[in-house]
Parts: C-alpha cells; structure tokens; sequence
C-alpha cells in the first residue's frame, strides 16, 4: 500500500505539465494561449503513449527476471525507431491536422507540438527507467526524480516564457525532461554496475 | 469468407471468447480508442463552434479539475475496492461497502472541491472570476464530484463482474451524451455548455 501511494506520488509529480500547462499558459499568456496548448497537447498525447505502453508491458513481462542494461538501451532506441520518424511526419502535416480545428490552430500550436513532440524522446527514457526502477523496488530514486522534474519545470516556466512566448512552456517541459532524463540514466547506470549481472548482455544470460 | 477461416485457424474467437484476460485487455484497447477518438471529436467542435477565449478557459478548468481528482485519488479508494471484492465475490455486504465508499469519496471530493476553489480566489487567479458566479461553482464541483466517483463505480463493477463490457459500454455511452451535449449546445456559445458536457461523461 505504501509503495503503490508513493508511485502514485511520483506519477503525479511527473505529470505535472499535463495537469497545469494549460492553468500556467491562461496565466501568463492569455486565454487563446491556453486553448493552442490544450489542442497541442491532445496531438502530443498520441506520441506519449508509445514509451508508457512500453513501460508498462515491461513492468508486467519482466517481473523477477534479470535485468541486463543493454536490453533496455536496445529498447529506448527501438522506441525512438518509431518515435522520431513520427514527430519528423508530425512536424510536417501538423499544420494540415490543426486545420481541422481552425486556421489560428493551425498557425499557433505547430511550433508548440514539434517542441512537445520533441520532448518524447528524453520522455522515452524516463519512462523505461521509471519501470525498471519500479521493477527493483527503489520507489524512493522515482520519487527523487519526479521531484526534481517538477522542481526543474516550475523553475523554468518564467524565462522560458518571457523569452519565447507559448512556445517558451512547451520548452521548459522540454529543458525538464531532458535533464531528468539524464539524471534518470546515470541513477540506473551506477546502479546496474553495482549490480555486476545487470551489465551483462542477453547473449551472456543463461 | 478466407479472412474468417484464418482468424478462426488463429483460435482468435476462441481466445476472444474463453480467455478472460485476453478478452478484457482487448476491451480495454478498444476503450482507449474509443476514448480518443472522442476526445479528438470533442475538441474539434469544440474549437469549430465556441469562441476561442472559452475554449482556453475550459481547458484551464479540465486541468485543475483532473488535477484535484488525481491528489484526491491518492487514497485510492478504487483500487482497494476493486481488489478488496475481486478475492471473493460472494459476499452479499458488497452493495453495502460500494455505498459507503461511494459516500465517503462524494464527500471527500467535494471538500477538495472547495478547498481549491478558496485557494483559487486566495491566489487571484485568471480564472477567479468565474468562481463569483453560483452555477459555476456549481458546475465545478459537479466535474470533481463526477471525476472521483465514476472511478469508484467503473471498480466495483469490473470487480463484481470480472469483465471490461460494462466500462466500455458506459464509456461510449458517456462519450456519445458528451459529443451530444456539447453539439446542441453550441448555439448558446458560453463556457456552462462546455462545462455541462464534460460532467456529463462521468455523470452517466
């Protein structure tokens, strides 16, 4: 029960810009800006699905089995195979997608998609390193990262938005997730080499 | 005629009909189609037939709304329901439980309603000037209210049946009436149409 709240903790923490990007941007923007990045991020939660869904799988598929750190840098790249053709197709037609809900559509929430859709790939990260942190029951390291997130994100919203306006919000989430993504690996990387079977490649396992 | 027989040869129906497991996490892939799909549908009307400045601040409201039932679901009342009744189906004080778990979540739903409704006004935020009006607070109350308990209703009866048909059914009920509401309403363009609609998924 205790673990099950603290992830869902996290899992709150984590999805922060979800739940208030749209709050933060009819803020600081204006109300128009809120409705670009509330149709933006609807077009963006298609693309986010992939490495949640991969996650996910991963949590109920690999349960008590050796983790070697090689597969799961072969599966982020399996990821990013579908994800980066997807946000180059997106970046393309967008604009003809946005024509669906109106012409300001079309021309404002663009640019804010390509940098939402951006943030996918280090979201790729995050969300596999979150399930195999899950996996090794180190719920306290996804926490940690969450927090740090959110804290990354809430501190960058200002000049991010002072400096490039709608698009300024879709960068921070950006800027956020990169970082964490980085900081995420690293925790997982220094973990699996204290943890001398979780180097090993699928070839070496029995 | 050939697509049949190779499905068949698949043992496709067979899984789909014998296996639960696989026929509840196809279910459940169809729910999320469904879901987005009208989503998708939603916000086109939406953005097609309502002003611009409404439909930014319903988007505002949709996110402090699923914010507040996400905090509040930390107590996770649905899941424990869920699995609380799924180890043993039998018992005849189920009804009774649903009922007191469903009052408890009304009432705690409700109090965060309000609490985040006064630290809205504290803050002066934007959106505070909707909050002078009742039937908006009204409306708001109702979206939190609806968010947390249909959690609670979608648990135990996926608890008490094993299976995902009557969440999807009610899902595409609930999606329809919300397509529905938010189309005929179009004509009076103001945000209490925007706001009916999306209580009116979890309410049915």
């Amino acid at each position: 029960m205790k673990f099950s709240v603290w992830i869902y903790f996290a899992y709150i923490l984590f999805s922060l810009p979800g739940y208030l990007s749209t709050v933060i941007a009819l803020e600081k923007i204006g109300l128009e800006a809120s409705a670009y990045f509330q149709v933006a991020w609807l077009l963006n939660g298609l693309l986010n699905i992939l490495p949640y869904g991969v996650g996910t799988s991963m949590l109920m598929n690999d349960r008590g089995k050796v983790m070697p750190f090689l597969r799961y840098m072969k599966i982020i790249f399996i990821i990013w195979l579908f994800v980066i053709p997807t946000i180059i197709f997106l970046y393309l037609f967008s604009p003809l997608i946005f024509q669906f809900f109106g012409r300001e559509f079309s021309l404002q929430s663009s640019s804010v998609l390509f940098w939402l859709n951006v943030s996918v790939i280090p979201l790729t990260i995050i969300a596999i390193t979150n399930s195999l942190i899950q996996l090794k029951k180190k719920i306290h390291y996804q926490v940690f990262v969450s927090c740090l997130s959110a804290v990354i994100w809430i501190s960058l919203i200002d000049p991010m938005i002072s400096l490039y306006n709608l698009d300024g919000l879709a960068i921070s989430i950006l800027v956020s997730y990169t970082l964490t993504a980085i900081l995420s690996l690293s925790i997982l990387f220094l973990q699996s080499s204290r943890e001398p079977s979780s180097l090993k490649t699928e070839s070496d396992l029995p | 005629m050939l697509m049949k027989e190779k499905l068949s040869n698949l043992g496709f129906r067979k899984s789909f009909s014998k296996n639960k497991i696989f026929q509840n996490s196809s279910l459940l892939v169809i729910d999320s189609f469904l879901n987005s799909g009208f989503g998708f549908l939603f916000w086109i009307i939406t953005t097609n037939y309502y002003p611009i400045s409404i439909v930014g601040l319903s988007a505002a409201i949709f996110g402090v709304t699923s914010f507040i039932a996400a905090i509040s679901g930390c107590i996770q009342l649905s899941t424990g329901l869920g699995i609380f009744i799924s180890t043993d189906r039998e018992n005849d004080y189920y009804p009774k439980l649903f009922f007191s778990v469903f009052v408890f979540s009304s009432i705690f739903s409700i109090v965060m309603g309000i609490i985040s409704i006064i630290l809205i006004l504290f803050l002066s935020l934007e959106m505070s000037s909707i909050f002078t009006i009742p039937f908006y607070i009204f409306l708001f109350l109702v979206i939190i209210f609806s968010f947390m308990t249909y959690q609670i209703c979608y648990g135990y009866l996926f608890a008490m049946r094993n299976s995902m048909v009557p969440h999807v059914f009610f899902n595409l009920i609930g999606n329809v009436t919300k397509i529905l509401i938010i189309f005929i309403l179009a004509y009076s363009q103001s945000l209490s149409a925007v706001l009916i609609s999306f209580s009116s998924y979890n309410v049915v």
